[in-house]
C-alpha cells in the first residue's frame, strides 16, 4: 500500500476530527455514568440505527468477508444472511424490550439487567457476567489494535507497534473524554467511511471491469463452487448462519438500543439498520467477485493474502485521494467497533463491579463514577495492547471467538430474561457456565481434557450435521441448560409482572 | 446469469429486505394494538375512579 502524501493528510484529517469530536462531547458526559455509558438515553434513530451496524461489524466486514467472497464465490452470502436476520429480528422486536427495561430498572448495562430481573442479592450474576465480559472486550480490543496497526503501518509507513500505539491512543482518547456521545458520535462519521468502502467502491469496479460480465464470467471460469451459494456442506453452512447466534449477546451491540431517545422510533431505527446492514453485507461481497475478475489468482495479491482484496482493488482503480479515503475506512471500521468494546468493558468494571459489588451501599458521586470510568478505559486499554502484542497472529480468531463466546454466554439468558416468565437466577448463571465451557470446549479443546472428555468438536458436528462454529453448540447448550435447570428452580417473586409489562 | 448467482446476489438480499419491511409492518400494528390496550386500561381506570368519587358523595 502507498504512503502518498494525500493518504497522509487524510489520514491526520480523520483522526483530528475523531479528537474534536471527543473534545465536544466530553461537555455532554458530565451528567453522571448514566451520561457517561448510555449518553443519558438520549440518542435519535439513526445515531442508533447507524452505530448499532458499525459496532457490531468491525474490520472483519472489510477485510475477512471481502477475502472470503474472493477465496470461495458465492458462498460467502451465507456469513452475512445468518447476521443480518437475527439482528433484524433483534432490532424490530427485541430491542424495544431492552430500552424499556433498562430505563424503568435503572440498568446501563447487561449484568445490571440480569442483576435487577433475577433480584440478585449475593451478586453473583453481576459478578460472572461482569469478569466475562471484561475477559472477552480485553480480547476484542486487543485483536482490534492488531488490526489497526496493520492498517497505520501499511497506510503511513509505520512501524507495526507505532500503528498499534497509535490506534489505542486515539481511540483512549476521544472515548475517556465523550464516553458514549462521542462513541456514537464518531461512529456515525465511521459509517460515513464505511459507506464509501463498501458501496461507492464496488460500484467503481464493476464500472472499471466493464459491467458484471466480466466478473460472471470470472466466476464460471473459476468452477462450479463460485458461481453455486450451495457448493458448500450443510455444516459449512450452517455455521456460516450460526455467526448471527452472537448478535443477541454481544454487548456492545444491545447497549445501542438502550440508548435511544423515543421509544416509538425503535421500528424506524431498525428499518434503518437493516437497510444499512444489508448494504454493507452485500457491498462487501460485490468487492470480493469483483476483486477475483481483476486478479483472477492469488499469487497476483501481496503475501497471497486474500484479505488485501480489498486495498488491492482499491489501489487498482482509485487515485490517492480516494485510496486515502479508502483506508481511513479501514480504520473506521476497526476504531467503531473498538471504542464500543472498550466502553462495554469499562462499565463492567466502574458500574457493576466496583459501583454495585464493591460499594455496595455506599453512596458515590456521579462525578467520582465518571472519573473512574475514565481511568478504567485506560486500564483496558493498556491490557489489550498487552494482548494484542503476545497474540497478533490470531487476531480474526480471537474476534470470532469473543462473538460467538458472548453470543452463547448472554444470548439465550438475555432472550429468556424478556420472554420467558419461568426463567430464574440459577437457570441463567449455569446456562451462561456452559454456553462459555462449550464454546470453548468447541473451538480448541485443551489436550488434558482428552483424558476424560471425548472430542467435543467431532461430538457436537455429528449431533449438528457437520456445523463445527463454536457459537452454535454454545448458543443450544446454554439455551438448554438455562431452560432445564429453571424449571426446577424458583423463579422471581415479581417474574409475570415484569414480562407481562414488557409486553406492551 | 445462473440460478445460483441470481438467488445469491438478488433473491437473497431482496428477501432479507423484504422480511425488515414486514417485520416494520407486524410492528407497527402491534404499537397501534398496545397503545388501543392501554387507551383501554386508562379509561377504565378513570371510570372506576369517577364510580368511587360519586359512592362517597
Amino acid at each position: 500500500m502507498s504512503s502518498h502524501p494525500i493518504t497522509i493528510g487524510v489520514f491526520v484529517l480523520y483522526l483530528a476530527i475523531l479528537l474534536v469530536i471527543g473534545f465536544i462531547s466530553s461537555k455532554q458526559a458530565k451528567g453522571g455514568i448514566n451520561d457517561f455509558f448510555l449518553a443519558g438515553r438520549n440518542l435519535n434513530k439513526w445515531t442508533v440505527a447507524l452505530s448499532a451496524v458499525s459496532s457490531g461489524r468491525s474490520a472483519w466486514l472489510i477485510l475477512g468477508l471481502t477475502g472470503t467472497a474472493y477465496a470461495t464465490g458465492l458462498n460467502a452470502v451465507w456469513a452475512i444472511a445468518g447476521y443480518i436476520t437475527v439482528e433484524i429480528f433483534l432490532f424490530f422486536f427485541v430491542a424495544r424490550r431492552f430500552r424499556k427495561y433498562s430505563e424503568k430498572y435503572d440498568s446501563i448495562t447487561v449484568p445490571d439487567i440480569l442483576a435487577t430481573r433475577y433480584n440478585d442479592k449475593n451478586n453473583l450474576l453481576r459478578l460472572v457476567s461482569s469478569l466475562i465480559i471484561i475477559f472477552f472486550m480485553v480480547a476484542y480490543v486487543g485483536s482490534q489494535v492488531v488490526a489497526g496497526s496493520t492498517a497505520f503501518s501499511s497506510s503511513l509507513g509505520v512501524s507495526p507497534g507505532v500503528g498499534m500505539g497509535m490506534t489505542a491512543l486515539i481511540i483512549l482518547i476521544y472515548v475517556m473524554l465523550g464516553g458514549f456521545h462521542a462513541v456514537s458520535k464518531t461512529d456515525v462519521l465511521q459509517c460515513g467511511f464505511m459507506f464509501g468502502a463498501l458501496i461507492i467502491l464496488p460500484i467503481l469496479a464493476i464500472i472499471n471491469l466493464g459491467g458484471f460480465g466480466p466478473i460472471l464470467d470470472t466466476l464460471h471460469s473459476q468452477g462450479g463452487g463460485f458461481t453455486s451459494p450451495f457448493a458448500f456442506t450443510v455444516g459449512a453452512i450452517g455455521g456460516l448462519l450460526g455467526i448471527g447466534l452472537g448478535s443477541p449477546g454481544n454487548p456492545h451491540i444491545i447497549v445501542r438500543y438502550m440508548s435511544l431517545k423515543n421509544l416509538k422510533e425503535m421500528k424506524q431505527a431498525a428499518l434503518i439498520a437493516s437497510f444499512w446492514n444489508v448494504l454493507m453485507g452485500w457491498g462487501a461481497i460485490f468487492i470480493g467477485l469483483a476483486g477475483r475478475a481483476m486478479f483472477p489468482d492469488i499469487s497476483m495479491l501481496p503475501n497471497e493474502n486474500q484479505e488485501a482484496i480489498f486495498s488491492s482493488v482499491g489501489n487498482e482503480i482509485l487515485d490517492p485521494f480516494t485510496m486515502g479515503i479508502l483506508l481511513v475506512a479501514i480504520l473506521a471500521s476497526i476504531m467503531s467497533s473498538a471504542d464500543s468494546q472498550l466502553l462495554v468493558g469499562a462499565s463492567a468494571i466502574v458500574r457493576d463491579i466496583y459501583d454495585r459489588i464493591i460499594g455496595k451501599g455506599k453512596e458515590i458521586s456521579q462525578k467520582q463514577l465518571v472519573f473512574y470510568s475514565r481511568v478504567s478505559t485506560v486500564v483496558l486499554m493498556s491490557l489489550s495492547v498487552l494482548l494484542a502484542i503476545s497474540a497478533q497472529e490470531f487476531v480474526f480468531w480471537m474476534v470470532l471467538f469473543a462473538f460467538g463466546g458472548l453470543g452463547a454466554c448472554f444470548g439465550p439468558a438475555l432472550l429468556l430474561t424478556f420472554y420467558w416468565k419461568g426463567t430464574t437466577k440459577h437457570g441463567v448463571f449455569w446456562g451462561m457456565i456452559v454456553g462459555l465451557i462449550t464454546v470453548i470446549l468447541v473451538k480448541q479443546q485443551p489436550a488434558w481434557t482428552f483424558a476424560f472428555l471425548p472430542d467435543i468438536q467431532a461430538l457436537f458436528s455429528n449431533i449438528l450435521f457437520g456445523i463445527t462454529y463454536e457459537a452454535v453448540p454454545g448458543f443450544l447448550m446454554s439455551l438448554i441448560v438455562t431452560v432445564v435447570i429453571s424449571k426446577f428452580t424458583q423463579k422471581p417473586i415479581n417474574a409475570d409482572e415484569v414480562v407481562e409489562d414488557l409486553s406492551y | 446469469m445462473t440460478l445460483g448467482i441470481l438467488f445469491a446476489l438478488v433473491v437473497m438480499p431482496v428477501s432479507i429486505l423484504a422480511v425488515s419491511i414486514f417485520c416494520y409492518i407486524i410492528q407497527t400494528k402491534l404499537d397501534k394494538k398496545s397503545n388501543e390496550i392501554m387507551q383501554n386500561q386508562q379509561a377504565s381506570q378513570i371510570n372506576q375512579d369517577e364510580k368511587q368519587v360519586g359512592g362517597a358523595k
